[in-house]
């Protein structure tokens, strides 16, 4: 994992590191950062199958919602947010 | 176990047809029984959309019979103690060129005539409504008095209503008889849980109506048509209201001569993009038409060519996940029109053959059938509902066969 290429992606206002071919759900744990969407009771959600089965790890990715960040790589430049509920106010355009 | 017990009527069917028989009955004090093999709202009801539409009628009785139902729906919304989910956005008729901006004119022009609240939306009036359209829709027909709810919770409703006002209701009791008198009136409703003595019934159901008509020797010509539907994950609103395709109303108009610019699977299967946003945040997109048997299986080739459809008109679709797919099987009358009617044998009503038309139509169909059991003024004169306009062309009718008209 340490092999690959380094850079930063953006999540809400702050930036981590990211290596390529790693996932985003792999980069966000891998800073120490859990909880990557609330439900509509604000009860906080992370990654919890890990394998794109559950829907537990959805969270805003270059404006589009309910993106399982478990199955999805992180590129260079990608902007990430914490979703709340479904993300009923977002859209991407 | 076997029971017995008597009802002054029996209404056989638990969709929202059925149960709002059964709850206008109960409030005008008739003493109704409603039997169900399964389930309430267990059949079309619960596999359907939430149509309460204006925009898609012909003007003239359509137009009527459709009106006098929408306008009982803010006030039954508000008299059940049960949230059905009733809004009243309106809903938008997509126009894709100027062919069918030009018949969109006409029509608009006619059920303006009818009193409706209808309009013709430019491109920049139907973009500003729905900002997520594709570029190249070049206008939209409004009707704003439209609205939406959810059919299960409808049906629900009813039933709890009608409970309330004395009805009693048997679910889980499939009806195997009906039995006539030496003089050829109904006596009793025989189902698999026990007899019912009565002298009346109402045949409310749906695509089973045939079978029920059987057993009295009536002919029903109902015919299940199958609409498959995706539900879409709950996520931001890529439309406030309900939206479809004008060009799907082509085929209304009988205008042989103007064709979609369609795929060959959207042709053969009838897809049209008809979008509803649901409460929950979800929403669904149809709609397919076919004659398949009893079969409420989902095809995949059938999905996608919705699913294509509607990309087609909302772009932004190829994004959002779907988390199901359900097919509902309507019930479909050759002439379109349900069946709202007494019939040759005293004491047998027939509320059915609604097709897409149910939700819309089923408080209107409770209200008459119940004005007509407790001889009451009917609400609009039914002659073009009744049973009995079949007999004479029964032979066209054969197999009820007509050709599928997409």
């Amino acid at each position: 994992m340490d092999s690959g290429e380094k850079f930063e992606i953006k999540i809400d206002d702050i930036r981590i590191a990211a290596r390529k071919g790693q996932t985003i759900a792999e980069s966000l744990l891998a800073s120490g950062l859990r909880v990557f969407r609330r439900t509509k009771q604000n009860a906080p959600r992370g990654v919890y199958c890990g394998i794109g089965i559950c829907f537990e790890c959805r969270m805003i990715v270059n404006g589009i919602p309910n993106v399982r960040t478990c199955m999805t790589p992180a590129e260079p430049g990608c902007e990430i947010s914490t979703q709340y509920d479904a993300a009923m106010d977002c859209t991407n355009e | 176990m076997s029971t017995r017990t008597s009802a002054d009527v029996v209404v056989i069917g638990g969709g929202v047809v059925g149960t709002a028989v059964t709850y206008f009955l109960a409030c005008n004090h008739v003493d109704v029984l409603l039997v169900d093999k399964g389930a309430i709202a267990g059949g079309t009801s619960g596999r359907c959309e939430g149509n309460v539409l204006l925009i898609d009628k012909m003007p003239g009785f359509d137009c009527h019979l459709t009106k006098l139902s929408q306008n009982l729906f803010p006030e039954i919304s508000e008299e059940l103690d049960y949230p059905i989910e009733w809004t009243q956005k309106g809903s938008l008729l997509l126009i894709e060129n100027e062919a069918e901006m030009e018949v969109a004119i006409d029509f608009c022009q006619k059920l303006a005539g009818e009193g409706l609240p209808v309009r013709i939306l430019d491109r920049h009036e139907v973009h500003d409504d729905a900002p997520l359209l594709a570029d190249d829709v070049i206008g939209g027909m409004e009707c704003a008095s439209d609205g939406l709810l959810n059919p299960m919770a409808l049906a629900q409703g009813l039933t709890h209503g009608a409970k309330k006002a004395g009805a009693r209701i048997q679910s889980f009791s499939p009806v195997v008889d009906i039995g006539l008198d030496p003089n050829g009136r109904i006596e009793k409703v025989v189902t698999e849980t026990g007899e019912i003595l009565t002298r009346q019934v109402v045949n409310a159901a749906g695509i089973w109506a045939t079978e029920i008509g059987k057993q009295v020797g009536l002919e029903i010509p109902i015919t299940p048509r199958q609409g498959q539907l995706l539900v879409a994950e709950r996520t931001f609103p890529v439309a406030g209201r309900k939206v479809m395709e004008f060009g799907y109303m082509m085929a209304k108009f009988e205008s042989s001569r103007y064709k979609r610019d369609v795929t060959p699977e959207m042709e053969a299967y009838g897809v049209a993009l008809v979008f509803e946003p649901t409460q929950a945040g979800n929403f669904l997109i149809g709609s397919s038409r076919r004659f398949v048997g009893m079969d409420t299986a989902c095809h995949i080739d059938v999905l996608r060519a919705i699913a294509k459809r509607a990309i087609r008109f909302f772009p932004v679709i190829k994004q959002i996940k779907f988390i199901r797919s359900y097919a509902g099987l309507r019930p479909y009358t050759p002439d379109h029109f349900p069946i709202i009617s007494g019939t040759d044998i005293p004491g047998f009503y027939v509320a059915a053959g609604h097709e897409g038309d149910g939700i819309g139509l089923s408080l209107i169909t409770g209200k008459l059938i119940a004005q007509m059991i407790s001889r009451e003024p009917l609400a609009i004169s039914v002659d073009p509902l009744k049973l009995s306009r079949f007999k004479d062309k029964q032979k066209d009718i054969d197999g009820f066969g007509r050709k599928i008209r997409n």
